[in-house]
């Protein structure tokens, strides 16, 4: 090959190669001292939205992790109480669709059929839908699930939503459930 | 001759402004101008964002143009712009998390906005580094003042009322009822909510493209008729020298 060639090939490649170096060193820089503090609000925002289902009056107890591949939108969830009575189950979810990911809290109340509480979002990255709150949770809220299953264009969304709402009652009903204490007679039925 | 410099350098940072304005003038990154324009809140940060991105990188392309291979500009363009659109995307999410919540995937698309590679083509990689600032923050301020424009109309008009320190949290939360109030003892509501929708942004972008079109439609009319008054003076004035000489 020609040398004047073979030398413009590796100046194109270097020139290359240093770009994507440079910007790789340079993002991990930023990540360095950014990525703790991206953290700890992401945490707060998941402690934010928990909050807002049930009221701050409440106790939350422990997280716990959920590892069930039949139930892959949903991620943990905290079991609430309010003066030593079961009032509802705060599941936290993720999912993602082609349009981007949602990460909610659905709030399950505590009764027989786990009947859908309020809905919050965590985090919306979705593109078409930057009124899915207000549009389609908001809705949803206290509600039946389904009402809204449309498939097509910018509902993709609230398709989503009721997927992860469905699965997180089905877990309520199925994994957790609900246990009635007859006071009087000391039985759980 | 210094007075000519500072001219020329004037002109190159108003020119974004106004007569090469990126949205209204060239219809330059239309999709997040009518995504991001719902508050005037969120337009301010788009625009931030945007001209921090439209900065550093044509400063990085104009001090590497003349080590930058012809064959490989445009990727060597693109990393640049992804580098710093990354950048700023994690430094917004980790200070400002209600405007990085509020912006969304449109953060991620100024990558492929087409006034960055644009200006990073067809000035960046041609100038000096100190215009190619001048140029970023012209375009950048001009973009900026564009989408406020769009979004103080449609906050003003669709929900009626101009909320500030929502997305800015540093800021004290004020709502300021415009067309919509509603208390104990008043209630109206005169906004027109489908400007707050995809279509309104729509009719708000063309209503302002109509506006600057019918504008500058009447200076030329009007630069029209001065020429052709001052043609007219001309005729005018040589007949009579004609006739004097007779």
């Amino acid at each position: 090959m020609d040398k004047q060639k073979t030398l413009r090939y590796v100046k194109i490649s270097v020139t290359l190669g240093c770009f994507a170096a440079g910007s790789a060193l340079l993002i991990s820089l930023v990540n360095l001292f950014t990525a703790d503090i991206i953290y700890q609000n992401a945490n707060a925002a998941k402690l934010a939205a928990i909050k807002e289902i049930y009221g701050e009056n409440v106790t939350y107890a422990k997280e716990i992790i959920i590892e069930d591949a039949d139930f892959k939108y949903l991620d943990s969830y905290f079991s609430v109480t309010d003066q030593n009575n079961q009032i509802g189950t705060v599941f936290i979810t993720s999912g993602s669709n082609a349009y981007g990911n949602i990460n909610m809290a659905i709030g399950i109340n505590y009764d027989e059929s786990g009947t859908l509480g309020v809905m919050k979002l965590i985090e919306n990255g979705q593109s078409f839908a930057s009124t899915l709150q207000s549009n389609y949770v908001d809705k949803y809220n206290n509600g039946e699930i389904g009402i809204y299953d449309t498939s097509c264009g910018a509902t993709y969304g609230a398709t989503l939503i009721k997927d992860m709402a469905l699965q997180a009652q089905e877990y309520f009903v199925e994994k957790i459930g609900f246990m009635l204490v007859d006071l009087n007679e000391q039985e759980v039925r | 001759m210094a007075k000519d410099k500072t001219n020329s350098k004037l002109a190159n940072f108003t020119k974004g402004l106004f007569k090469e304005n990126p949205l209204f003038v060239m219809v330059l990154g239309t999709c997040p101008a009518l995504a991001t324009t719902t508050s005037i809140e969120s337009a301010i940060g788009m625009g931030l964002l945007f001209t921090i991105v439209l900065i550093c990188s044509n400063v990085l392309i104009s001090l590497l143009r003349k080590l930058i291979p012809e064959e490989i500009k445009t990727p060597a363009f693109i990393v640049t712009i992804a580098t710093f659109v990354t950048i700023v995307k994690m430094m917004t999410q980790a200070f400002l998390p209600e405007l990085y919540n509020t912006l969304g995937v449109f953060i991620s698309l100024i990558v492929v906005n087409c006034i960055v590679l644009g200006r990073a083509e067809a000035y960046a990689s041609k100038n000096n580094v100190l215009d190619s600032l001048i140029d970023a923050i012209g375009m950048g301020l001009g973009y900026t003042l564009a989408i406020v424009s769009i979004a103080l109309v449609r906050e003003i008009l669709g929900s009626g009322m101009i909320t500030i320190g929502k997305v800015f949290t540093f800021i004290p939360l004020i709502e300021i009822p415009i067309l919509k109030y509603s208390s104990a003892t008043t209630n109206f509501d005169y906004s027109i909510p489908i400007l707050q929708q995809p279509a309104g942004a729509f009719i708000v972008f063309a209503l302002i493209l109509a506006l600057i079109a019918f504008i500058n439609n009447r200076k030329n009319e009007k630069k029209e008729t001065m020429r052709r008054m001052e043609k007219i003076a001309q005729m005018q004035k040589a007949n009579s020298n004609k006739q004097e000489v007779k």
